[in-house]
């Protein structure tokens, strides 16, 4: 008799596990797959694998098991679509992982996971950045919020969602939205006046 | 459908979640859309977890005065760079050292990092919020709490949430909560009912009040129950999952069972009443709870039958049709009341 695992427990591995690898994992992708338009679909197809394969058995080394399954996945889909012909042996290559993007990452020290976490907030727009900043740092309810912010609660909630969105976005894919003309204009004035 | 929808939809039951206004039914719907695909799942644990990672910039949250949003570069950057924070940096070194992914010990240290801070450059400590919380009779209701920790609240419940920066305290005022508690080992959690609170770190238990009689029914994991009118030097009572216990104003009465059967006294989370070889007046004590139309039990004699099953918690028919049927029991239907009586 096998007992499933608890669905509970597999997300938490999963969060723990799988998600601090998306940066290297991205690189990955980005790097083989001639699509660059597909790459976010295809992390996601990547993730349902694992996650469903965990749900079986828990693999003993999640990185690896992580990167073995995009392999599999790349290599499945090019073979069905025809993308690239597999017979030839250089494009095999180009699937291999590189040694720098399998091996364990440098650690970031707290110090620079915090100062991520503060660019990403900083690179939101300026109304999510405002909500951000009542609900998630200073813990204020979306009733209060909307009224320190003269908003409709539906629209603190809009942002809320844009703002977790691109909080994802810089946690794990380590991509905090490009600097706009606002925050470019906004620095040069800082350092000026 | 692709990704970027899933995110986006993902994105939006997040929210709603954080919203306070999160009804079961939602939860249903949600429970729906998640169970669909793998893809709903994995996208929406890839933004619960990212918010939960971003609690760490309350931490910096608590250099700015409160109520003023800051502007982009002025804050955080100069905290983490300040040579004046010595302790901050000793702290910060540690959390490194311990190692980025254990956000357990990270908000640890970095609890221990606002204190630090706090001293050096004389800052506000965090305000504590106070949310009230309640539901109707046959009511039910799941709310979210900024730690991620939930709270379900069974019928005609009541509970005031104090969360604050050494402390996640919830005051039980009436009826009934079922407790999923996120770990932070730097803020235990609190349920004060009365006399008795009950302490947890990271766990799944639930606490039900009638005035001063307390039952905690613990399903995942461990707590401790403890009694205001104790000596401060009593050891609070452990209890770990599978345990109940029954206080009344002077005494506890714990038992212990598998997990699978204490389970059975929180199938109201379902929406049903499971009875096993439950006396009468118990089990229709346990669905008047739920119902405005009261059941009365007029005599002595039937009040000690025996009964089990599973009932819907809003379906008194099939209840009272189980007792005209199995047992010597008439049911009389008044105007706002079903009165009991032996056949």
């Amino acid at each position: 008799m096998t007992l499933a695992p608890d669905p509970s427990s597999i997300d938490q591995w999963f969060a723990a596990e799988i998600l601090p690898h998306e940066a290297a994992l991205m690189r990955y992708l980005t790097r083989v797959w001639p699509d660059h338009a597909e790459v976010k679909d295809l992390r996601q197809d990547v993730y349902v694998r694992v996650y469903e394969s965990a749900a079986r058995v828990r693999p003993a080394t999640p990185r690896a098991f992580l990167f073995a399954t995009a392999r599999n996945l790349m290599v499945d889909r090019l073979r069905r679509e025809r993308i690239v012909p597999i017979d030839f042996t250089e494009d095999l290559e180009a699937l291999n992982v590189y040694i720098d993007e399998i091996s364990p990452e440098r650690r970031l020290g707290a110090r620079e996971e915090l100062q991520r976490l503060v660019q990403a907030f900083d690179a939101l727009s300026d109304k999510c950045r405002e909500v951000m900043w009542l609900r998630r740092v200073e813990g204020l309810s979306q009733r209060d919020t909307a009224a320190r912010l003269g908003m409709h609660e539906g629209a603190v909630e809009s942002q809320l969602a844009r703002g977790v969105r691109a909080l994802a976005q810089a946690v794990f894919g380590r991509v905090a939205r490009p600097e706009s003309e606002d925050d470019a204009k906004q620095r040069r004035e800082a350092r000026n006046g | 459908m692709d990704s970027e929808r899933i995110e986006a939809i993902a994105a939006d039951w997040f929210a709603k979640q954080q919203s306070g206004q999160w009804t079961s039914a939602d939860q249903a719907e949600f429970d729906l859309w998640l169970a669909a695909a793998t893809a709903h799942r994995v996208a929406f644990i890839r933004l619960d977890a990212a918010w939960r990672s971003a609690s760490r910039l309350q931490v910096l949250g608590a250099g700015v005065p409160e109520g003023v949003i800051p502007e982009r570069r002025s804050w955080g950057y100069s905290l983490l760079r300040r040579k004046q924070a010595a302790a901050a940096d000793v702290a910060s070194d540690a959390i490194s050292r311990a190692g980025w992914r254990s956000s357990k010990s990270l908000r640890a240290i970095a609890a221990c990092a606002v204190v630090a801070i706090g001293v050096t450059i004389g800052v506000q400590s965090w305000r504590p919020s106070a949310e009230e919380h309640q539901t109707a009779v046959g009511g039910m209701d799941t709310v979210p709490l900024a730690d991620g920790s939930r709270i379900t609240l069974s019928t005609d419940s009541r509970v005031r949430v104090m969360l604050s920066a050494n402390e996640r305290r919830i005051e039980l005022e009436k009826g009934e909560a079922f407790f999923d508690v996120a770990k932070d080992k730097s803020r235990p959690f609190v349920v004060v009912a009365g006399d008795r609170r009950v302490i947890a770190v990271g766990t799944q238990f639930s606490v039900r009040r009638n005035d001063e009689d307390v039952r905690v029914v613990v399903t995942e994991g461990r707590v401790r129950f403890a009694n205001d009118q104790d000596p401060p030097a009593a050891v609070p009572l452990q209890l770990d999952a599978g345990a109940i216990a029954r206080a009344t104003a002077g005494s506890v009465m714990v038992r212990e069972q598998a997990v699978k059967e204490a389970e059975q006294l929180l199938s109201w989370r379902n929406g049903f009443l499971m009875f096993r070889d439950t006396a009468l007046t118990e089990a229709v004590a346990e669905f008047n709870r739920y119902n405005q139309r009261k059941i009365v039990i007029a005599d002595d004699a039937i009040a000690d039958i025996r009964i089990g099953g599973s009932f819907r918690v809003d379906n008194i028919d099939a209840f009272l049709w189980l007792l005209e049927n199995g047992f010597p029991v008439r049911a009389r239907h008044q105007q706002d009341a079903v009165v009991l009586s032996a056949r």
